[in-house]
């Protein structure tokens, strides 16, 4: 069966990807998505703060998923649920299990909008144990919120990321007690107001420079001992339940035999969002993870606009190198082409309070953009202006 | 007195001086001033969760509430804990109203 656009994923990324496809007149397009609602991770997100860009208005993760689905409904998009992708070749072919049957399908352009999975316990030294009773965050969030789950009584959660500070409160409300969120840094990885939100609001402690060292208990968990990364001290907190939200990894696994990843497990894209293997694209977490989902719905709409060109048969002069220099933990894209205005979106190693970012070609600086506030947990877009003409390998610094 | 603002991502961190009037700096829309003096007279937050619901495709339904006082949050889990309903429910559909909060289904669960 031939497809001109095939959508891998129908989370925030794959929906927004398709509409936007649609609208730039790409006809036979279809969405694999692997659950039995479209969505993704949104379903399960049922606390607001989504949708402030896209919609000007607080929507809850459900609502916001909803706008995308009742708009996909009405569009001639092709949507095929509770249907897997488990094979994808360079040559834009897949194989699709859908209700029990393999399908072969033959695309002229691949969006991959996988997102992204969590990291587990097996990532993290955890002494003792694996009782009953650990979960990852995200999907003790799935059992609670779609399957409506009690999991347990007391908790602690590790990991100061958003899931881990969304999850304390979420159990809070729910009449959990939440002991505390643990976190190995000397800051927490998520948005200052889910700190405030979501911990200072019900009297949840913090532990910051802190790791969680051994779980106790053997057929249940009984408890956690905690040490103090400074002091040494050591501390036993009695808890059925522990959470582990210690970051999420894009879930490429599907192209990792054949698209070039850098270094810190991203697929290399240029501003198109195009792999360096052309006819493939990707946005939202599988390619690198977001903090904002409306931040993935834009980027997906990119990805649209990327494979729109391809299919059309605009080919591409060369691509150029953007360098991750000093100080930036991780930026998007690795290349550029430069046809049109684009975005650098980048993260800083460090917290940083008057910053400045360069860009450099060569040796020589093109662009300086002095910036309040770095924080490596909140991505920052550097716009190139217009006028500014790059050609060649490009860099990216950022000096304190 | 510091506070960091919750009404947006931006997370703004506000001054609070309470000298003769009430002064408030550091915020980057008008929200966040509101938002300020609400916190230091009565604090306001919207609560969202799930409520058990009968004959559905899922078990719960999710909900947000209005924009409630943070003081009524009891009587917010008293009340979702004793609802008793059943599928279709349809996203924006109103669980229960009183003078203190407005709840409301955010997602559509058709019966099974």
């Amino acid at each position: 069966m031939k497809r001109r656009l095939v959508i891998i994923g129908g989370g925030p990324a794959g929906l927004s990807a398709a509409l936007e496809a649609n609208r730039l007149g790409i006809d036979d397009i279809l969405v694999v998505e692997r659950e039995a609602d479209l969505g993704g991770i949104l379903n399960q997100c049922i606390h607001s703060g989504f949708g402030i860009h896209e919609f000007g208005e607080e929507l809850t993760g459900p609502e916001y998923a909803a706008r995308f689905i009742e708009e996909i409904k009405q569009a001639p998009i092709e949507i095929w649920t509770s249907a897997s992708v488990v094979a994808l070749r360079p040559n834009k072919q897949l194989t699709v299990l859908r209700h029990a049957e393999l399908i072969e399908l033959e695309a002229e352009a691949v969006i991959l909008a996988m997102g992204c999975r969590e990291r587990t316990a097996g990532a993290i030294s955890l002494l003792g144990e694996r009782p009953s009773g650990m979960y990852l965050a995200g999907a003790a969030q799935k059992m609670i919120n779609l399957e409506g789950l009690k999991l347990g009584k007391t908790a602690l959660i590790y990991g100061s990321g958003d899931i881990g500070l969304i999850m304390a409160r979420r159990l809070s409300l729910e009449g959990v007690e939440v002991k505390g969120v643990v976190e190995i840094n000397p800051v927490s990885s998520g948005l200052q107001r889910n700190i405030a939100q979501c911990l200072n609001d019900f009297d949840i402690p913090l532990f910051l420079n802190t790791r969680i060292k051994q779980v106790l208990g053997r057929e249940h968990l009984e408890g956690v001992i905690i040490e103090d990364l400074v002091t040494a001290e050591e501390r036993l907190i009695e808890c059925d339940m522990l959470l582990l939200s210690v970051g999420l990894i894009p879930e490429n696994d599907l192209v990792q035999s054949f698209l070039p990843i850098d270094g810190s497990g991203k697929i290399v894209v240029d501003e198109d969002r195009e792999s360096l293997q052309t006819g493939f694209f990707a946005c939202g977490n599988v390619l690198h993870v977001h903090d904002i989902v409306d931040d993935v719905s834009e980027e997906a709409r990119l990805a649209a606009r990327g494979a729109k060109h391809y299919l059309v048969g605009l080919t591409k002069t060369e691509r150029y190198k953007v360098i991750q220099g000093q100080e930036v933990l991780s930026l998007i894209p690795q290349r550029y082409v430069g046809h049109s205005l684009f975005e650098v979106y980048l993260r800083s190693k460090k917290s940083l309070r008057k910053a400045t970012i360069q860009l450099f070609q060569g040796d020589t600086l093109i662009l300086e953009k002095k910036v309040p506030i770095l924080i490596p947990s909140q991505l920052y877009r550097l716009k190139i202006p217009e006028g500014i003409k790059l050609e060649g390998d490009i860099t990216v610094e950022i000096k304190p | 007195m510091k506070l960091i603002c919750i009404i947006c991502p931006m997370g703004c961190e506000l001054k609070i001086k309470q000298e003769e009037s009430i002064k408030i700096t550091g915020h980057l829309c008008p929200r966040g001033k509101q938002y300020a003096l609400d916190e230091i007279t009565d604090p306001k937050r919207v609560y969202t969760g799930n409520i058990r619901l009968q004959g559905g495709e899922l078990p719960v339904i999710s909900y947000k509430t209005s924009t409630m006082r943070k003081a009524d949050l009891d009587h917010l889990k008293q009340v979702s804990g004793s609802l008793k309903l059943s599928a279709p429910i349809r996203l924006g559909d109103i669980l229960y109203q009183d003078d203190k909060m407005t709840i409301t289904a955010t997602r559509t669960i058709e019966r099974t």
